[in-house]
C-alpha cells in the first residue's frame, strides 16, 4: 500500500516515512513512530517524555526520576487494590520492562509478546494524565529512591563523574545528577512532583515508538483510541533557556574518600548532538533536527574518542595501559540535547600518582590535534559503523536508539548517524581534537583513595 | 510459538517445516566438538556464544585465579601473532572475541558483522588452538587481574557474596570465593608453566560448544567452524563430580565492614541442592520467580520496596543452577540504618510463603510471566545464541527451546510448593551483612 492511499483513523496524520522509521501526528500534539522488523513474534512499546533533569533547579533536583518512580504506583484503572498493579500486569505477559530518566528524557518501555501490545499502549496512555502521585506513596517512594542514590555513590566512578560534570556545568542544569542531590529527593513535596507532572506529561510532549512485529493499521487504530482521548496540555510547554557561558580557564576538583584504586577524569566542553553552542527551545530543535547542518563535531568527536580508547590498538591504551601506569582507560563524546562534555576515564594501576596518568593523558591529546592519520580514523570509523549495527540487535535496542535520537534532536539522528560518521575525514578529526583540547576548556577530577581503617577481609 | 517467526531465509538444514529447531544446523564433530547455527537476517551482524570445560573447577586447588587467567590469555597472543596483531585485526573491523572463566566453564562470546565472519572465526580458531602465553604478557595481565580483585573488595555486594560462599561452601567447591588477599597472592605466583599446564590438560574440542546466530547461512557457518577445528581434539577429562554440601543448621550471621559506603548491600542465603538436570527444575524456578524474581512485583519487592519503601532492589536468585548445587539467595541493598528492619521484613516474607505456599492464581501469573518472557529473551542475536548454547551444554534437547512453554505449563501447585519447601529454608539461613555498619550491628557480633 502507498504512503498516499493508506486508510487512517480519524485524529491521525502521516507526517513522514524515510528508512523504515514511519512519523505520524495525532492531533493533540503526541509524535507516533512505527518501526516494522518481524523477526521474532515480539513488540516494544515506549514512550518518551522530553522532560529530564536539566527541567530542573535547586529545590526539585531528582523531580524528573522521582516522578519516574510515581508513575509505577497506580491509576484508577492499573492498581494494587484493584489487583492491576502496574508492574503486575505487566510481568503477567512476560514483558521485558521498566522507565528511565536521564539529563533530557524520561521514557517508559515494555517488550512484550506481539499479541500484548493493546495492554501496552493502554496502560501508557492511562498513566500519561491519570497517575495518583499521592502523598503517601512519595513518602515510601523517597526512601526507595534514595536507596538508589546510595547505592550509586557506593561507586567512586560515579561519585567523580558527578563532581567533574558540577565543575565543568556552572549554571545549566547539567551541573546536577538526575538522581538529585540529596537533600532535595528527601524533601521535595509531593505538590511540586504533581505539577511537574501535569506539566511535561502531556501528549504533546511525547513520543511514542513502536518496534517490532505489528499490524500497522491495527497499532494506529490502538494508539488512536487510547491516546488520543487525551486533550493538548492547556498552556505550552515551559522551556529551558540557561546556556552554559564559555570556560575561561581550567576548573579541578578532588574526591578524597575511602577506596581502592585512583581515578583520573579529564573532560572537554563540546557541541549538543545537533552541532550547536547554545540551548534551543523546543521549536529552534525540531526544527534544526529536520533539516540538520552540514558540518557537525558530533561526528569527528565520536570518531576521536574510538580512536583514542576503543580497543588495545588505540592511542590511550597504548600510552597508559601497555605501559602499566593505568589499569583502564576509556572516551565517551556525549550527545546530549544540549552542549556536553568529551570525557576521558582513567583507573590508574596501583602505585601510581593519578597526576602522571593526567600527564599522559594530556599529552596524548596534544598528540592527537597533530597527528592522528587516516589508518587510525578509518579503523575508529569501521569500528562505530559495527557497533550501530549491534546496537541494533532486538526491538528494545531498536525502540531505545530511536528514543535517545528524538531526545536529543529527533529520529532522523538515528537514521542518519551512521553516514555522519562515514563522512568525517582525518583531517576533522585533528581539527576537532585542536579545537577542544585546549587547556581553558577543560575540568580535571582526581578520586584519592584513602586508606580505610579496620576493614574486616578475613576467610570465614 | 515458533510458527510465528515470521523470517523467510534459505535455511540450509530446513526440514521444511516452520519448526525453530528443524532451521537450526546442528554438527557433532569426531573430536566431540558440537556446533550450532540459525540463520536470522535482522541486523547484517553475526553473534557467537560458546564455551569449553576448563573453568574453576579445573584448576589446582591451590592455584584459585588459574583458569581466570588461562582463559584471559588466549588474545594475549598466539604462534602466528602478538597481541597487538591479533587485536589489530579484529578492532580494524569492530569485531571482539572474549574469554571468561566461571566454575565450569571458559565462557567464549564474539561478534562481528557477518560480512567480517570468516576472519572471525580464523581468529577464534587460531587463540583457541596456537596461544604462545608470552611471559611479559602474563606479566601484565596479573597486574591487571589484580588491581581489578583489588577494586571488588571495596564492592559491597562482591563482598557479602564473597562471604556467603565461604560460609556455604568448603574450599573444593568452585562456587566458594577466595578471601581478596589469598586470590592475589595466588595470582601472583601463577607461571607460564602453569597456564601452559592448564590449557594442555583441559582445553580441546571435545567439550568445546559453539553457537553462531547471525546474517550467515547456517550451512555455511558450520562449514567454516569445521573446517578451523575438526582435528583440534582432547583432552582425557572433562567430567564433573560434585557432592552437594551439607544442609546449614540454624541461622547465621556474617558481617563484613567495608567503610565509608552509604549503601549496605545484604545476603539471605544458602546452598541449594538444585541441578539444570533435577526432575523439579522448573517447579524450583516458578517457586524463585514468585518470591523475588522482580523487584517492582514480585511478593518481596511488594512487600519491603513497594509498601515499606527500604531498599531500591530486593530480589531473590537461584544462582546459576548448573551441573552441581550453587547458592541461591535473597539479596537486598539498603541504608545503614534500616538494615535490621530489611532483614525483618525479609524474613517474614519468606517464611509467610513457606507456611502457605503459593496461590494457584499466581501460579498462573508466573507461568505465563515465564514462557512470555523466554518468548522476549529470543528476540536477539545474542539471545538466541545464548539459548542454544543452553540447550546443549546442559543437554537438553535442540528442541528444548520450543519444549520450554511445556515444561513451565506442567508443573503443579504441589510440585512448586515441594520445592519451596525444600530450598527456602528461613531459619537456615546465612546472613552477610556488608557495608559500614559496625555500629549498627553491635547487637549481633559477627561468627568468627
Amino acid at each position: 500500500m502507498s504512503v498516499r492511499t493508506e486508510r487512517l483513523p480519524e485524529g491521525i496524520e502521516f507526517v513522514a516515512e524515510e528508512e523504515g522509521v514511519r512519523e505520524y501526528g495525532l492531533a493533540n500534539g503526541l509524535k507516533l513512530l512505527l518501526v516494522e522488523n518481524r523477526v521474532a513474534p515480539v513488540v516494544t512499546f515506549l514512550v518518551l517524555y522530553r522532560v529530564g533533569s536539566r527541567n530542573e533547579a535547586v529545590g526539585h533536583t531528582g523531580a524528573t526520576h522521582l516522578l519516574e518512580h510515581m508513575l509505577f504506583k497506580g491509576t484508577p484503572k492499573f492498581n494494587k487494590r484493584a489487583g492491576t498493579q502496574i508492574a503486575a500486569t505487566l510481568q503477567r505477559v512476560g514483558a521485558d520492562f521498566n522507565a528511565t530518566t536521564w539529563y533530557d528524557r524520561t521514557n517508559y518501555f515494555e517488550t512484550v509478546p506481539s499479541d500484548a501490545l493493546e495492554l501496552a499502549v493502554r496502560l501508557e496512555a492511562d498513566r500519561m494524565r491519570n497517575s495518583f502521585i499521592a502523598d503517601e506513596d512519595r513518602r515510601s517512594e523517597m526512601t526507595v529512591v534514595r536507596n538508589e542514590l546510595e547505592r550509586g555513590q557506593n561507586e567512586p566512578a560515579l561519585v567523580l563523574d558527578e563532581a567533574v560534570y558540577a565543575a565543568a556545568f556552572r549554571e545549566h542544569p547539567y551541573h546536577h545528577p538526575t538522581i538529585g542531590w540529596r537533600a532535595d529527593v528527601e524533601n521535595v513535596p509531593t505538590a511540586r512532583l504533581k505539577e511537574f507532572y501535569d506539566t511535561f506529561y502531556q501528549p504533546n510532549n511525547a513520543t511514542a515508538v513502536v518496534v517490532g512485529d505489528f499490524e500497522r493499521g491495527t497499532t494506529l487504530e490502538l494508539v488512536n483510541r487510547y491516546f488520543g482521548a487525551i486533550p493538548r496540555s492547556p498552556s505550552p510547554i515551559p522551556e529551558v533557556y540557561t546556556d552554559e557561558p564559555r570556560q575561561q580557564g581550567e576548573r579541578r576538583v578532588v574526591v578524597r574518600r575511602a577506596g581502592e584504586l585512583p581515578l583520573v577524569q579529564v573532560a572537554f566542553r563540546t557541541p549538543a548532538a545537533l552541532g550547536h553552542t547554545n540551548v534551543l527551545s523546543n521549536a529552534e530543535l525540531a526544527s534544526r533536527a529536520s533539516s540538520p547542518p552540514a558540518e557537525n563535531d558530533i561526528y569527528p568527536l565520536a570518531v576521536l574518542s574510538a580512536a583514542l580508547a576503543g580497543g588495545v590498538t588505540s592511542r590511550l591504551y597504548q600510552a597508559l595501559v601497555e605501559s602499566e601506569l593505568a589499569v583502564s582507560v576509556d572516551a565517551r563524546a556525549d550527545q546530549f540535547r544540549d552542549p556536553g562534555l568529551f570525557n576521558v576515564y582513567a583507573t590508574a594501576s596501583p602505585g601510581v600518582e593519578p597526576g602522571r596518568v593526567e600527564e599522559v593523558v594530556h599529552e596524548e591529546l596534544r598528540r592527537a590535534g597533530g597527528d592522528l592519520g587516516e589508518e587510525e580514523v578509518e579503523k575508529a570509523k569501521r569500528q562505530i559503523a559495527a557497533h550501530v549495527a549491534y546496537e541494533r540487535d532486538g526491538t528494545h535496542n531498536v525502540a531505545m536508539q530511536v528514543s535517545e535520537a528524538e531526545a536529543v534532536a529527533d529520529w532522523r539522528f538515528y537514521n542518519s548517524y551512521a553516514r555522519g560518521v562515514a563522512r568525517v575525514t582525518a583531517e576533522d578529526v585533528r581539527r576537532v581534537a585542536a579545537a577542544y583540547f585546549g587547556e581553558d576548556n577543560r575540568t580535571v577530577g582526581h578520586f584519592i583513595p584513602k586508606p580505610a581503617a579496620g576493614d574486616g577481609a578475613s576467610e570465614g | 510459538m515458533t510458527s510465528e517467526f515470521q523470517q523467510e531465509p534459505e535455511v540450509a538444514g530446513s526440514s521444511g517445516g516452520a519448526g525453530f529447531s528443524s532451521r537450526v544446523v546442528r554438527e557433532e564433530l569426531a573430536t566431540g566438538a558440537v556446533l550450532l547455527a540459525l540463520e536470522n537476517r535482522a541486523t547484517p551482524t553475526v553473534s557467537l556464544r560458546g564455551s569449553l570445560r576448563a573453568g574453576s573447577y579445573f584448576e589446582p586447588r591451590d592455584r584459585p585465579g588459574l583458569a581466570r587467567v588461562t582463559a584471559e590469555m588466549l588474545k594475549r597472543g598466539t604462534r602466528g601473532q602478538s597481541k597487538l596483531e591479533l587485536a589489530g585485526a579484529l578492532e580494524s573491523v569492530g569485531a571482539d572475541i572474549e574469554f571468561e572463566a566461571d566454575a565450569f566453564a571458559a565462557q567464549i562470546s564474539a561478534r562481528s558483522l557477518s560480512q567480517d565472519f570468516p576472519l572471525l572465526v580464523s581468529m577464534l580458531a587460531e587463540m583457541l588452538r596456537e596461544p604462545s602465553f608470552p611471559a611479559d604478557e602474563l606479566e601484565k595481565l596479573k597486574q591487571q587481574t589484580v588491581a581489578a580483585v583489588r577494586e571488588q573488595q571495596s564492592d559491597t555486594r562482591w563482598r557479602a557474596y564473597e562471604r556467603l560462599t565461604q560460609v556455604v561452601f568448603d574450599k573444593a567447591n568452585p562456587f566458594y570465593a577466595h578471601a581478596g588477599e589469598r586470590l592475589i597472592e595466588s595470582i601472583n605466583s601463577i607461571t607460564v608453566e602453569d597456564v601452559r599446564g592448564f590449557y594442555e590438560k583441559f582445553y580441546g574440542g571435545r567439550s568445546l560448544i559453539l553457537s553462531v546466530v547471525g546474517c550467515v547461512r547456517a550451512g555455511e557457518a558450520v562449514g567454516l567452524l569445521r573446517e578451523a577445528l575438526a582435528d583440534f581434539g582432547g583432552p582425557e577429562n572433562i567430567d564433573v563430580t560434585i557432592a552437594d554440601p551439607l544442609p546449614q543448621e540454624g541461622e547465621r550471621r556474617e558481617l563484613v565492614v567495608v567503610r565509608d559506603k552509604a549503601n549496605v548491600d545484604v545476603l539471605l542465603g544458602s546452598a541449594a541442592p538444585l541441578r539444570r538436570d533435577a526432575a523439579d527444575y522448573y517447579a524450583a524456578l516458578l517457586a524463585n520467580r514468585a518470591l523475588g524474581e522482580s523487584t517492582l512485583s514480585s511478593r518481596l519487592g511488594l512487600q519491603v520496596r513497594d509498601v515499606e519503601g527500604l531498599t531500591y532492589g530486593i530480589a531473590s536468585r537461584f544462582r546459576a543452577p548448573t551441573l552441581a548445587a550453587g547458592p541461591w539467595y535473597i539479596a537486598v541493598s539498603v541504608n545503614p540504618g534500616n538494615v535490621e528492619r530489611a532483614i525483618g521484613s525479609a524474613l517474614n516474607v519468606l517464611r509467610e510463603y513457606v507456611r502457605e505456599g503459593i496461590r494457584p492464581d499466581e501460579l498462573e501469573d508466573e507461568k505465563s510471566s515465564a514462557t512470555g518472557a523466554f518468548k522476549v529473551s529470543l528476540s536477539t542475536n545474542a539471545g538466541l545464541a545464548a539459548a542454544l548454547w543452553n540447550a546443549e551444554f546442559y543437554r537438553l534437547g535442540l528442541d528444548y527451546v520450543e519444549r520450554y512453554p511445556e515444561h513451565v505449563r506442567s508443573v503443579t501447585v504441589e510440585e512448586v510448593n515441594a520445592a519451596i519447601r525444600k530450598y527456602f529454608r528461613p531459619d537456615h539461613l546465612t546472613i552477610v551483612v556488608a557495608g559500614d555498619i559496625e555500629a549498627a550491628h553491635a547487637e549481633h557480633p559477627p561468627v568468627a
